[in-house]
């Protein structure tokens, strides 16, 4: 069971991780361009 | 107003995902019965299979944004960066694969890595991905890279059917033991949970591959605008320039 | 397309016939590979008799990797790869050319590597026919992806470990099938060798068509 266990939280820890990233990289990056860029508003 | 890659869209995609998957974890870890055969271990197959066929799906994306930038028609940029964003989960897909299947194998056959038909498919897909995500970054004229990386994606593809059957071939052949993950015939609460992982899984790549692409439609943006900045300052270092005009970037006369 | 592939094809096999470097440093490379394998692994001749195959061919895929290289090398100096794409060629045939130079000498590597196994590991050749067939189809399936991978990051500043990274992947197929087919024919494996051939063919047939049909694209952008 232990195994089971490490294997649900390696891969939602890693997808959480990963989506972090890109959540981190993405308002980074909104700040460095003008708000007209973004077409998805 | 919060500055990034979201909006509302992804937004209620966000918390579909969440909340499918807690769905997934609590019935994955309790409601579920333990296989007859399997004991406890065949709870893996809420996570596993699900990612792994993602990561295939992330491929065929790639693989298809590829030729769709490549086919005259409907060449866009949005393709190529589709192409890009899909890859990059793919890998992240592909490695939680390889992950949970070898979390997967160390209990039931005491090992950390079987050459498993699948398995090793799966890593070779990883491999090809790595590949690729290392020529986009090979930088240079956006259009250039773009159209080197859709070819590359499309042979990429080329070469998955093949290897599926190598691996096929080569490990059916030889090994006495059946695979591992013919899985047994699963019914109801197994069936439905495992269902609903293909599901949240999904919402969770298609989040992904959102934001992912916005983000890089933001970096594109900002590369061709590092590019016309740099240029602007190297048509002003032509002409001359008061030199604190020239620090601040400002170009003066050399507007054409 | 085919005049100008021979034409491409002799123009690199005459360089490469002036300065060597196939003779003097893939080839003295190849067996210092299978060389290296002898020390890094079990001397005792039955182990290295059945590792030969896979041995052979893992050597045979890094030869590739220089002689790709080599090839694309030519072309850099002396902006020779925009003269090329001036210079009216038909693409295809470039390609077909490039890659035919390629697959030749691979074969001449190919055919020194076994006297190598042969020396080296106690291999006792046998099962021609078959041999013969994944030999060929899988050079060509190898010169065929090799030239493709090398006219994609041909000019790229990280070429050197871009291209392994790139190629080494793609062709593990060939790797496996060229492997099993010869460990059938050497009498190794009670398998299907002739249908590994097939997966090669089916590998050679995809890449030079892909080869014929983009290669005009590639040499493009500059």
């Amino acid at each position: 069971m232990g195994y089971v266990v490490l294997g649900y939280v390696v891969a939602f820890a890693a997808l959480a991780a990963y989506a972090a990233r890109l959540l981190v990289r993405g308002r980074s990056l909104s700040r460095t361009l003008p708000p007209e860029e973004r077409t998805w508003r | 107003m919060s500055a990034g890659t979201g909006n509302r869209t992804t937004r209620v995609v966000g918390l579909a995902a969440l909340a499918s998957s807690a769905l997934v974890v609590v019935l994955g870890l309790w409601v579920t019965p333990p296989d007859v055969t399997q004991g406890d271990l065949v709870r893996l197959i809420y996570v596993h299979p699900a990612v792994s066929t993602w990561a295939f799906a992330a491929f065929g994306i790639t693989a298809l944004a590829s030729l769709l930038y490549l086919a005259p028609r409907t060449r866009s940029q949005r393709w190529d960066m589709i192409a890009g964003a899909s890859a990059e989960i793919g890998v992240v897909f592909c490695a939680l694969s390889l992950a949970t299947g070898s979390i997967w194998g160390r209990p039931a056959w005491g090992v950390w890595w079987t050459w498993d038909a699948r398995l090793t498919l799966t890593a070779l897909l990883c491999a090809l991905f790595l590949g690729y995500l290392a020529l986009r970054r090979t930088g240079g004229a956006i259009e250039a890279r773009s159209k080197r990386s859709a070819v590359a994606g499309v042979m990429f593809a080329l070469v998955v059917p093949v290897d599926h059957y190598a691996t096929q071939w080569w490990r059916t052949l030889h090994q006495a033991n059946t695979l591992l993950r013919t899985d047994p015939l699963i019914h109801g609460e197994q069936l439905w949970t495992m269902l609903a992982s293909f599901l949240s899984f999904g919402l969770i790549f298609a989040w992904m591959l959102i934001h992912r692409f916005r983000l890089e439609q933001l970096e594109v943006r900002l590369e061709s605008e590092g590019l016309a900045m740099a240029l602007e300052a190297r048509r002003a270092e032509g002409a001359p320039q008061p030199p604190d005009a020239v620090a601040a970037g400002v170009s003066v006369e050399a507007r054409p | 397309m085919w005049r100008d592939a021979a034409l491409v094809a002799g123009k690199d096999l005459r360089i490469e016939l002036r300065s060597r470097v196939a003779i003097n440093q893939v080839a003295p490379f190849a067996v210092i590979v299978l060389v290296l394998f002898g020390f890094a692994l079990e001397p005792d001749r039955g182990f290295l008799t059945t590792a030969a195959p896979g041995l052979f061919w893992i050597a045979v895929v890094f030869c590739a990797l220089l002689a790709v290289q080599r090839s694309f090398a030519v072309e850099a100096s002396d902006s020779a790869k925009d003269s090329l794409r001036m210079s009216g060629l038909d693409p295809a045939g470039i390609f077909l050319g490039k890659a035919g130079a390629v697959g030749l000498e691979l074969v001449a590597l190919e055919v020194l590597l076994v006297a190598g196994i042969v020396v080296l590991y106690g291999t006792t050749l046998q099962g021609g026919t078959l041999l013969l067939a994944a030999a060929v189809a899988a050079t060509v399936g190898l010169a065929a992806c090799g030239t493709l991978y090398g006219a994609l990051s041909a000019g790229l500043r990280v070429r050197e470990t871009l291209l392994p990274l790139l190629i080494l992947p793609v062709v593990a197929p060939v790797l496996l099938g060229a492997t099993r087919a010869w460990e059938v024919a050497l009498g190794q494996s009670a398998d299907n060798g002739w249908q590994w051939v097939i997966l090669l063919t089916v590998f050679a047939v995809i890449y030079v068509t892909v080869g014929v049909l983009a290669f005009g694209t590639l040499l493009e952008e500059a």
